[in-house]
């Protein structure tokens, strides 16, 4: 008899969240008032403690009914940030440019970008670039990217015989701070000239850039995302000892940069500055100040274990045990807030573990897979792998590293790229380029973790 | 209480999946906010041993002294050990499950037969002391091994 107040205790002490979640979706929307009430039931209870947070909670509800297939309107939603800057567009109008603007590819690209820029900053001025800045009057983003032509780039003057590259970044991060983000377009083509050491020169560059950039991070919080594109060229290319190739009907990569605070570079980012649909777009690389290394989603999933565990938590598993000596299993992660973006998080080499006794993969997740319950939200699957199972707190750590692409599209030695078709899809010192603005944004930081993540792991 | 209700059942060998999805992994496969199935048969269990033990010790005790037989006794049980079988066998069924977990009708059926063994303790255990039996009058003396 005595055990009959406990039964009833208990019964009416348990809150099912699911259950109250299904019911307040009962009318399609759920008022704040509702909410209120499920995060104060989730407040008394240490079992939501990961739901505490409003996006968490929030994030768990829109998750849910898209399991369920509720139509439900929720009482918080993204607040979309004002439009507080303006975005400066450079055009590099020096010769080696020429080349691409006879074709439409580049054409229509920098008009895409201008149009996408319009979307999420207050105002789009238009200049060219080469050994000044030339403003140009209008705003008409169509007509500039019509007007991208020789004879508009002499009628505009300036010294458009060579370009010096650490020079023109300098004067374009000058003009950048938190009111006014940057869009810089160029080839890159490093032009040290006939009797200059190519090595020497490039590296004078990278060391130009470097002190460039850290410049203007001690003036503002800067992060920097840069795009590789293809497009059309027929015209004169410039080689690394200035003589002249012509190169007709080939495809060559050029280059937007988008310089500002990390929040107008995710906006950026976020609002798809550069298309991916007309396919121009080949890669790109974001770089900014790591601090902390940040803690993505993430979760350990059942899916392609090797061996047995439980579940002791979303990043804690116990009774660990081998199935003929292996134990592997995966973790879902959602790298979607990073500004390096998903392409970067595919590449296992950036990883690093605190426990050398386990192999690293990864992989995006399927199409079919990220429309799942269980991996909706989560954007890669990190598979782990290991014959020496202990009990252990394994920490993966994703690090700031230049991407591969980086060095596989960069070149020493242009003077055979008119007859080298591999070497027309390279660009001239674009390792020391980039090389320069990866060390700038290392200066001073011990550690480049960006992400860490913690399994704990008992047997 | 979860993990040590957990631990008695788990002698009985069923699937790690099923255990996680007892202990409330939930449909998002996110985190252990799901319904506590553990906690709830556990409870169910012992409000069933309870309501058995009152239905004979008490209730029909007062209407005939017939029902206090060690035959009774096991009638009563084998009531229990079904009901508990039956609960724990349907009820994670009724719950909606992360798509990872992977068990089957036999996993279920290795969870019944855990539930409807505690159940069976639990009614052995209700019934050897004297008290709470000593609140009936004519099956007082009534244990699973006597009279």
């Amino acid at each position: 008899m005595w055990m009959f107040p406990l039964l009833a205790i208990s019964a009416c002490g348990s809150f099912s969240l699911q259950d109250e979640l299904a019911l307040i979706a009962g009318d399609g929307v759920v008022t704040q008032e509702e909410y209120d009430g499920i995060k104060a039931s989730i407040l008394k209870d240490d079992k939501f403690a990961a739901l505490s947070k409003d996006t968490a909670l929030i994030a768990y509800m829109k998750k849910y009914y898209a399991i369920k297939n509720i139509n439900v309107v929720l009482p918080v939603g993204s607040v979309e940030k004002k439009r507080l800057f303006d975005v400066n567009v450079y055009f590099e109008n020096s010769f080696s440019m020429d080349g691409y603007i006879g074709q439409a590819d580049l054409k229509s690209s920098v008009y895409d970008l201008l149009v996408n820029t319009k979307q999420f900053s207050r105002e789009v001025k238009l200049n060219y670039i080469n050994n000044k800045v030339i403003a140009v009057p209008s705003t008409d983003i169509g007509t500039f990217s019509q007007m991208l032509t020789r004879k508009s780039f002499k009628a505009k003057g300036g010294k458009r015989g060579t370009s010096d590259i650490a020079a023109v970044i300098r004067e374009v991060l000058r003009r950048t701070d938190a009111g006014n983000a940057s869009v810089l377009i160029s080839d890159f083509v490093f032009s040290p000239g006939a009797k200059t050491n190519a090595v020497s020169y490039l590296e004078m560059q990278q060391v130009a850039i470097k002190d460039a950039v850290i410049d203007q991070l001690g003036k503002q919080d800067l992060s920097i995302a840069i795009f590789q594109l293809r497009a059309d060229f027929t015209g004169t290319y410039f080689d690394y000892k200035s003589r002249q190739v012509a190169l007709h009907q080939v495809t060559r990569p050029y280059y937007i940069w988008f310089m500002g605070t990390a929040e107008q570079v995710s906006l950026a980012l976020k609002n798809h500055i550069v298309s991916e649909e007309n396919g121009h777009l080949i890669q790109n690389a974001v770089f900014f100040k790591t601090g902390a290394p940040g803690v993505p989603r993430y979760k350990v999933v059942n899916k392609g274990r090797i061996g047995d565990f439980k579940f002791e938590n979303s990043d804690h598993i116990s009774a660990a045990k081998t199935a003929n000596g292996d134990f592997a299993f995966n973790i879902a992660v959602d790298f979607s807030s990073n500004l390096k973006g998903l392409d970067y998080f595919s590449d296992k080499d950036i990883y690093g573990l605190s426990n050398i006794a386990y192999s690293i993969s990864v992989r995006k997740l399927s199409s079919a897979e990220l429309h799942s319950a269980s991996f909706s939200g989560y954007t890669h699957l990190i598979t782990l792998r290991t014959k020496k199972l202990q009990t252990d707190q394994l920490v993966i750590s994703a690090m700031d590293k230049v991407p591969q692409w980086v060095n596989a599209c960069s070149s020493l030695d242009d003077s055979a790229i008119g007859t080298d078709i591999t070497e027309q899809v390279r660009t001239f010192g674009l390792s020391h380029l980039l090389g320069g603005v990866y060390q700038a944004f290392g200066q001073g930081v011990n550690d480049r973790k960006i992400i860490e993540i913690k399994i704990k792991i008992d047997k | 209480m979860t993990d040590f209700i957990a631990m008695i059942y788990e002698w009985f060998g069923y699937q790690t999946d099923l255990g996680t999805h007892l202990r409330g992994w939930d449909i998002t496969c996110d985190a252990f906010s799901g319904s506590n199935l553990y906690l709830e048969v556990f409870l169910i269990m012992i409000a069933i041993s309870l309501g058995l033990f009152m239905l004979m010790y008490l209730i029909i005790d007062r209407f005939t002294a017939k029902f206090s037989s060690k035959l009774s006794w096991w009638i009563t049980a084998l009531v229990g050990v079904a009901m508990n079988f039956g609960i724990a066998f349907s009820l994670p069924k009724t719950v909606d499950r992360c798509d990872q977990l992977i068990f089957g009708s036999g996993d279920l059926m290795l969870f019944g037969t855990a539930n409807a063994f505690w159940g069976l303790i639990c009614f052995i255990l209700l019934t050897s002391f004297s008290f709470p039996r000593s609140l009936s009058t004519n099956a007082r003396l009534t244990t699973f091994w006597k009279p």
